[in-house]
């Protein structure tokens, strides 16, 4: 069997901060394409620092990583961040242009996108997320969840091959955060998610990446993490005793109601 | 670039469809002429013009008027200082009362002063049609275009965006502060309350614009901004700021031949 | 008819704010007696945090009144209004901001202008209930985002005042310090109003809920009647059961 080369290698990555803080000590990780991997670990676990380092944000100081084959190098970084889409935690740090337009268009002129093409995607990732009717809006105007579908679009119109979430649901009302999950799911790229919010990562992960202290601490399917209640426990993803209110009811009709209803914004 | 000063960019007047770089131009070089005015009435002839010009752009007088606050709060305590400061020269007008000689009134200072306001509030004013009736981003654009250093305007674009993730900042804290009953008095801790402020709230304002800046490299900024904006200078641009410059021809000439009243 | 006096009483509040299209709030009734403990739901944008600003004296009624512990919250009343209530903001970094835990905590005390000796009793009792103890001297900035939320919320506890206010108090946690905050959150005794979209934390900490939608309270009722009322759920977006495909599958016993 030919073997598939990965889209992503990290090899024997460190990093330290500039103020001494040891952020990353040796993390190994390889991801192939298509995969959706669920990024878990405590606070200060080094999640953030990693990731940031796979678009050549951070720059580590011994090990190497690919992205696609290319190297994260200075003169790759252009090319680099045009396959990542990155969107960060708080969407007001991702929006900062006059219009919502504006800011989905942001990342494609960047990537000298020709003047038609342009248009299209704005328009085509505005309509997925159902922005459609808010493009001319200044993204201060929407609410909290449009702000994150306009990040998720600024995302979306630069076509990456990779998407990496940071608490893509956080403070989000439960519909809002049903419509994201939903759309995260069904997109058609290697995904990488960091949540605390083990239901959404179940929905949409095949596999768990575990980091401890700057490490990676374990690799394993979804189905194998969400049994390992110890492991669960470590990461303090522990989530039975949010369970205790879901009992009793009927699942399987409510279920297919909330597939119908997230389909319309 | 959380929009404030280009709130009515969408508005439509004379003055927004004039080409952003002349219009910038030949407003920056009327606001020059307007600080070079020395006579008063020249200088009521000024503000003329700025309200004339702010009229023209539609934008609400209100939304100026907040612009003047600040100038007001600024350049108001001259009108204290000066007439009791300025030099008497022969043919000043001087008050003092009986009683406090050394108190002199001297209203030439008076006027003084008032040029001086009347000077700044034209300039303010003028800022409203020079960058409010256009997106700011396509302003700072029109400088760049304008030969405008590169490092000059990415200080200003990231001033300009950044100085409202300073004030959310501050406004979200001092409320928190408020509500734990803090009330400033003159005492220790009044002093070690603010410089903890001061030093959270610079820490966070640094750790959110790097945030911001993340957002953008991530999207493959490259420290040149790329503003999709075709800059088309027609013949009624080049005929509006030709009005004005007769105008600032005619500010000058008055000013210095007729030497006011 | 109740003769019990209300800690709050709301009677036909409304609210606007400027340039809005619609109001934020919309005659808004409701009692809130001492020792209760409530949860305010909704939808994100349906006024509740809106509703929390009244009680706080950040905003004042346009219209309608809010009247807590019998005095009308008014800006004569406001500082009065400050002592009963505490409110501890969805972002702790909003309130953080002293150089170390302690003086954080003793941050309102000293704005209360009490004695030393009853600052430091106080600061102890806040650390104990909120398990802070062992934080005390370090810098707030460093802390975790669980602990982050305990020392905001000692911080604001220290003040005793009688309603606590928390809006999303489990919000960016993980659920380990979900669960160690909604136990916290348990054992306090002062009346608790908790604004939330985070039905299995409101589920475990409020007796009563007020569901607001569109700046009007649609429904009070108990926190069990609530739970059960799933078209009303399903109706608000409030609905979180996609989440319990991963219940079933952490144990599958339960569902079975």
């Amino acid at each position: 069997m030919e073997k598939k080369s990965p889209i992503i290698s990290i090899k024997n990555l460190h990093f330290t901060y500039p103020d001494g803080t040891v952020a990353l000590k040796g993390v190994n990780l390889t991801i192939q394409e298509g995969e959706s991997i669920a990024l878990v670990g405590k606070n200060g676990s080094g999640k953030s620092t990693l990731i940031k380092h796979l678009n050549g944000i951070y720059q580590g100081d011994r090990g190497e990583i690919t992205v696609d084959g290319l190297p994260v190098i200075e003169e790759n970084l252009q090319t680099i961040r045009g396959l990542i889409g990155m969107a960060f935690q708080d969407p007001d740090n991702q929006l900062f242009c006059p219009t919502v337009y504006d800011d989905v268009a942001f990342g494609p002129i960047n990537m000298d996108v020709d003047e038609m093409a342009l248009h299209k995607r704005v328009q085509e990732s505005l309509e997925k997320m159902g922005l459609m009717d808010l493009a001319d809006c200044p993204s201060h105007n929407l609410s909290f969840g449009q702000q994150k579908r306009a990040a998720m679009a600024t995302i979306l119109s630069m076509r990456p091959k990779i998407m990496i979430f940071d608490e893509p649901t956080s403070n989000l009302d439960p519909k809002n955060e049903a419509v994201i999950t939903e759309i995260i799911a069904n997109l058609p790229y290697t995904r990488i998610l960091i949540s605390h919010d083990l239901p959404i990562l179940y929905q949409v992960c095949q596999k768990v990446v575990v980091m401890d202290d700057g490490r990676i601490d374990a690799i394993m399917s979804m189905e194998d993490f969400i049994t390992n209640r110890q492991l669960l426990r470590k990461n303090g993803l522990d989530f039975t005793f949010k369970c205790d209110c879901c009992n009793g009811h009927n699942h399987e009709h409510r279920h297919n109601q909330i597939e119908k209803k997230s389909l319309s914004f | 670039m959380k929009p404030d000063i280009d709130r009515y960019w969408r508005l439509e007047s004379p003055i927004h469809s004039w080409d952003p770089r002349l219009k910038i131009l030949t407003l920056i070089i009327l606001a020059f002429s307007i600080s070079s005015v020395h006579h008063i009435s020249t200088a009521f002839g000024c503000l003329f013009i700025s309200i004339l010009i702010l009229q023209l752009t539609k934008i609400p007088f209100s939304f100026s008027l907040k612009r003047l606050a600040a100038v007001t709060m600024f350049v108001g305590p001259f009108f204290l200082i000066m007439p009791l400061t300025v030099k008497a020269q022969s043919g000043d007008t001087i008050y003092f009362f009986t009683h406090l000689k050394f108190l002199e009134i001297n209203t030439r200072g008076l006027l003084l002063a008032a040029r001086v306001y009347l000077k700044a509030v034209s300039i303010v004013l003028l800022t409203v049609p020079m960058f409010g009736t256009n997106r700011f981003d396509i302003s700072i654009k029109a400088l760049e275009r304008l030969k405008v250093p590169n490092s000059i305007i990415q200080m200003l674009l990231f001033s300009y965006r950044y100085i409202f993730v300073f004030l959310s900042e501050l406004k979200r804290m001092s409320l928190a502060m408020k509500l734990r009953k803090f009330s400033p008095a003159t005492n220790f801790h009044t002093l070690r309350t603010y410089g903890n402020f001061l030093g959270t709230l610079l820490v966070r304002s640094f750790e959110r614009t790097e945030e911001v800046y993340h957002a953008m490299l991530s999207r493959g900024y490259k420290g040149i901004l790329k503003i999709r904006f075709e800059y088309r200078a027609k013949a009624a641009d080049f005929f509006k700021s030709s009005l004005i410059f007769m105008a600032i021809f005619g500010i000058i000439y008055f000013d210095r031949f007729f030497k006011g009243f | 008819m109740d003769k019990k006096k209300a800690l709050i009483h709301l009677q036909n509040l409304s609210f606007a704010y400027p340039h809005a299209k619609q109001n934020a709030l919309n005659g808004i009734d409701c009692k809130i007696f001492t020792h209760e403990s409530v949860a305010i739901v909704g939808p994100n944008g349906a006024g509740k945090s809106t509703l929390a600003n009244h009680l706080m004296g950040i905003l004042l009624a346009q219209s309608g009144s809010v009247v807590i512990d019998e005095i009308l919250v008014r800006p004569a009343n406001i500082g009065y209004v400050r002592d009963m209530v505490g409110l501890v903001f969805q972002n702790p970094n909003d309130q953080l901001f002293c150089p170390t835990v302690r003086e954080e905590i003793e941050f309102g005390l000293i704005n209360m202008k009490l004695p030393s000796r009853e600052i430091h009793d106080r600061v102890t009792e806040s650390a104990d209930i909120m398990n802070i103890g062992h934080l005390l001297k370090k810098p707030a900035h460093h802390l975790s985002g669980g602990e982050k939320k305990r020392v905001a919320i000692g911080a604001i506890l220290a003040m005793r005042p009688k309603i606590l206010i928390m809006d999303e108090p489990t919000a960016n946690l993980d659920p380990y310090n979900e669960k160690v905050l909604t136990d916290l959150i348990n054992s306090l005794s002062c009346t608790k109003i908790i604004i939330s979209h985070d039905l299995p934390v409101l589920f475990q900490t409020c007796q009563r809920a007020l569901v607001m939608v569109d700046g009007q309270i649609i429904r009070d009722f108990s926190m069990q009647e609530f739970m059960d009322d799933q078209d009303l759920i399903l109706e608000h977006g409030l609905d979180f059961r996609f989440k319990c495909k991963c219940c079933k599958a952490i144990h599958p016993e339960r569902f079975s």
